[in-house]
């Protein structure tokens, strides 16, 4: 799929640009094409960004413009092509969260606002309750998360003597 | 008994309050929307955390159904739901008490659409959203095939 294919199927457009002034989030260079992830993403947050008012049962709006735009630059920044699809589930007041919940951990980012992210995981190291941060513009720990999760382990290789 | 109206801000928004005329033993339904269901790695499924998740805004709790008041009303709480909200295929429900031995408010918010609408209130951490709140839990209108609590599991 060419990046001009990529850009016609990220139909969730809103003109009037309110994110133009925030920083871009920062882990790997953007590349905007060859993410396996990346066309199942845009299909959810397209169905996430129209749900009906209370649609929770209760008064919840859809995720927000803003915040789905927020998701797919964190997407881009975090993680490489062959990744894999994380989970989306929207919150009552606008906000996402973007869900990873693989063998080796889980890994969850509450996006409550552009530059407003809760990010938790639980892996190997964390211990059951896993670990909380908030985050902002860099997200180079969701890097190292997913890269954490996502690798094949390594045995240890004792040193020749 | 009907409950004594809640505490208000200025702007007559509901504050944050434990209600004394809430007891201990009464049920606290929250509906579960089918978007909250996500799949573990072995295709088992779950309700995500964020299914415990307060709304934003200076009083936001999580909102719920108190159904004792649903039933003092005359109302049969499943109906109720089921009426008031056909998107949502399940709910959940926990007891007062339970709610408030880990530290949370439970209090009375009605409004023009739901005058039998409750929130909980208090410090929604990880733990709280993750583990204490799922684990409190029991199904009122099951989802089959969907289980309230993270299953732990090895992590290697």
């Amino acid at each position: 799929m060419t990046a001009a294919q990529v850009r016609r199927r990220f139909r969730f457009v809103k003109t009037d640009d309110a994110s133009e002034n925030r920083m871009t989030p920062v882990g790997y260079l953007m590349t905007n094409f060859g993410q396996k992830w990346r066309e199942p993403v845009i299909k959810r947050l397209n169905e996430l960004v129209a749900l009906q008012s209370g649609w929770d049962g209760y008064d919840g709006i859809a995720v927000t413009f803003e915040n789905a735009y927020f998701a797919v630059g964190i997407l881009d920044a975090c993680c490489r092509g062959d990744d894999p699809t994380p989970q989306i589930v929207p919150g009552a007041s606008g906000d996402l969260q973007i869900e990873w919940h693989l063998e080796k951990g889980d890994i969850e980012l509450h996006i409550v606002a552009p530059n407003d992210v809760h990010a938790w995981h639980v892996d190997v190291n964390t211990g059951f309750e896993g670990e909380g941060m908030l985050l902002t513009n860099d997200f180079t720990a969701v890097v190292r998360w997913i890269k954490n999760l996502t690798e094949p382990t390594r045995a240890t290789v004792p040193a020749a003597s | 008994m009907p409950l004594s109206p809640p505490p208000r801000d200025a702007h007559g928004k509901v504050m944050p309050h434990d209600h004394q005329g809430i007891g201990s033993a009464d049920g606290i339904i929250r509906r579960i929307s089918e978007q909250w269901i996500i799949t573990e790695p072995d295709g088992r499924k779950r309700l995500s955390s964020i299914a415990f998740n307060p709304s934003s805004g200076p009083h936001g709790g999580m909102s719920v159904d108190l159904q004792a008041q649903i039933e003092e009303a005359g109302l049969n709480c499943r109906e109720f739901l089921s009426t008031t909200s056909p998107q949502c295929a399940g709910s959940i429900r926990f007891e007062a008490g339970a709610l408030r031995r880990a530290s949370l408010q439970v209090g009375f918010d009605p409004l023009l659409s739901n005058a039998h609408h409750g929130e909980v209130w208090g410090n929604f951490t990880d733990s709280m959203k993750k583990r204490t709140l799922p684990g409190l839990a029991t199904w009122f209108v099951e989802i089959e095939g969907v289980a309230i609590s993270v299953r732990p599991r090895p992590l290697s």
